[in-house]
């Protein structure tokens, strides 16, 4: 749906194509990384723990001499794989509530806005920290977590852009013709949902790292030894005096990847909404 | 507002019911005796209908009665009451320092568009709004306390022990505060009255100052209220950074602990403030734009 015009304006700002690189970069990373780093996110090497930054161990090693480096890059995998997986059930299940609130409207509107009006009313951290308290800490309860906290923003979005078109003249008469419930959300809400949908996700996945890698730090989320950066963090907190690497790797992955989201977040909006 | 807070009471309430397990037996133990458990629950009112047991859970919420906490023992609202000055301290003192920084800071970028000051100032307040808060707290105790030895680390011992906690709640404030400033003022700027107090030979500066800035508050007061709230939440990891026994703290430590009672109590206590604020702003608006209050 990105317009031509859309396009070209986003490829000449040069932020926005830093940043597109600098998430195509950790992507990558996440994706091969793993199978390239030199050693194993759980490898021991108690003779060599709390090492500095060395050829051999680029970012040092950890209390019990695991290498920072790699678990920096098998981490990437969790950070941006549980956001990534959480936004995308936040995504379905919100368009799907904003399209069914906004298409019925009524009671059904009412209803549905007021329980995301209660959700939105909890602070991000609050409300994760709540599912967890239900849940329980771990991978799986982290994703869920996150993706209680993502719906609720997808479906004000939808519903906003969908009760934008439901009254237009193409639904009026794709309704005439006789169209269903389910061929006029599909064929003609949907798409016109897209743009603001996709803007959305973006920023979204940059609070879903924030407010993952929270949970993390925490205690709350993904639990050691498994090198979650928020994990990671907590564990650099306790070494801070011994080694401060460990302290500042996870978070420098962090703010890049949240900061690029938001570049390129504001970059697509300018793209599609002119 | 009310809808929103009875909601909130609601999605508390449901949460000891949600969990799997049965409330009674896991706050006397699994070696309790079946009449021990039974006696709890009597107690509790669980042996209730769900709408009655809600009825006295709001009633009691109102009270201030909050229950007693599995781990403790003693009343949960004490617990509450003893953390909860140290939260709000640092949050409104974030607040303050955050909102009067940002304002500064947005003025100033906004007078010196496209300039060094304005780009400085921009990539700051970005580069501070994508970090995640807790790792800023790390980096500012790794550098002005073990670092530089100014600062202490972790506890409130001392008023100086607050300064670290405050300055990284600030930061997040100061970013998204100086941003939406900076924005706002030179909106205005454009404006013909703009035009006109130049025209009248007032200096650059006053006009910034007197004409510009009091035109600009609306959408600045709207973010300050938002990242009030935020900042409330906020403490619940800058609390677990700076070893701070706040409100967040509780309530990380009481899930970690699964003591459900202080777990509800927070949560409640955290989401009636953060709405309460978030209407306390849509009144501070009205007196700041007459617009707003007629509409």
């Amino acid at each position: 749906m990105i317009r031509r015009r859309g396009l070209r304006r986003f490829l000449r700002s040069k932020l926005a194509l830093a940043s597109a690189g600098v998430l195509a970069g950790f992507f990558a990373t996440a994706l091969f990384g793993p199978a390239l780093s030199p050693f194993g996110p759980l490898e021991q090497d108690l003779e060599n723990n709390y090492a500095p930054p060395s050829a051999r161990h680029l970012l040092g090693t950890d209390d019990l001499g695991r290498d920072t480096f790699s678990r920096l890059v098998h981490g990437a995998r969790f950070s941006l794989g549980i956001s990534g997986i959480a936004v995308s059930i936040g995504l379905v299940v919100g368009t799907f509530l904003g399209l069914v609130a906004a298409h019925h409207g009524g009671a059904v509107d009412a209803a549905i806005m007021r329980a995301m009006d209660v959700l939105l009313a909890l602070p991000g951290i609050v409300l994760a920290i709540a599912v967890v308290a239900l849940l329980g800490p771990g991978l799986t309860n982290t994703i869920a977590a996150v993706s209680v906290f993502s719906i609720p923003t997808f479906a004000r979005v939808v519903r906003s852009a969908a009760l934008a078109v439901r009254e237009l003249e193409f639904v009026t008469a794709c309704r005439a013709l006789g169209g269903s419930d389910f061929r006029v959300i599909v064929f003609h809400l949907l798409p016109n949902c897209s743009s603001p949908v996709v803007v959305q996700t973006s920023l979204m996945l940059a609070s879903a790292i924030l407010i993952a890698s929270g949970l993390s730090f925490l205690g709350l989320g993904v639990q050691p030894p498994y090198p979650e950066w928020g994990a990671m963090l907590a564990k650099g907190r306790e070494l801070i005096r011994v080694t401060p690497v460990g302290a500042v790797a996870p978070g420098v992955a962090i703010t890049l990847v949240v900061a690029s989201l938001g570049f390129f977040g504001d970059a697509l909006k300018e793209a599609l909404e002119p | 507002m009310l809808v929103v807070l009875f909601g909130i009471s609601l999605l508390v309430f449901s949460m000891i019911h949600v969990m799997p397990g049965d409330p009674a037996l896991l706050a006397a133990g699994m070696e309790a005796s079946p009449e021990v458990v039974e006696r709890l629950r009597k107690e509790w009112g669980l042996d209730q209908p769900l709408p009655a047991q809600f009825l006295r859970f709001l009633s009691n919420a109102v009270r201030g009665e909050l229950g007693t906490s599995l781990r403790t023992r003693s009343p949960v609202a004490e617990e509450i009451a003893e953390r909860l000055p140290r939260t709000v301290t640092v949050a409104v003192a974030a607040a303050i320092v955050g909102t009067l920084g940002g304002i500064a800071a947005g003025v100033v970028a906004a007078a010196f568009r496209g300039r060094f000051g304005d780009r400085f100032i921009g990539a700051l307040s970005l580069v501070l709004v994508s970090m995640p808060s807790y790792w800023l707290g790390l980096m500012l105790m790794l550098v002005f306390s073990l670092g530089l030895g100014l600062l202490p680390s972790i506890g409130i011992a001392t008023p100086a022990h607050y300064v670290l906690p405050v300055a990284t709640l600030a930061a997040v404030s100061f970013g998204m505060i100086a941003r939406t400033t900076r924005q706002a003022v030179l909106d205005v700027m454009e404006r013909d009255y703009i035009d006109a107090a130049f025209a009248r030979g007032l200096g650059r500066m006053a006009v910034l100052t007197r004409h510009a800035l009091g035109n600009a508050l609306l959408p600045i007061t709207s973010v300050v209220g938002l990242r009030f709230g935020n900042l409330l939440a906020g403490t619940v990891l800058v609390e677990s950074v700076f070893a701070v026994p706040g409100l967040g703290r509780l309530m990380v430590d009481a899930v970690l602990a699964r003591d459900f009672p202080v777990i509800q109590g927070a949560i409640l206590v955290v989401a009636s403030l953060f709405v309460l604020v978030n209407t306390a702003t849509d009144v501070v608006y009205a007196f700041v734009d007459p617009r707003v209050r007629i509409a």
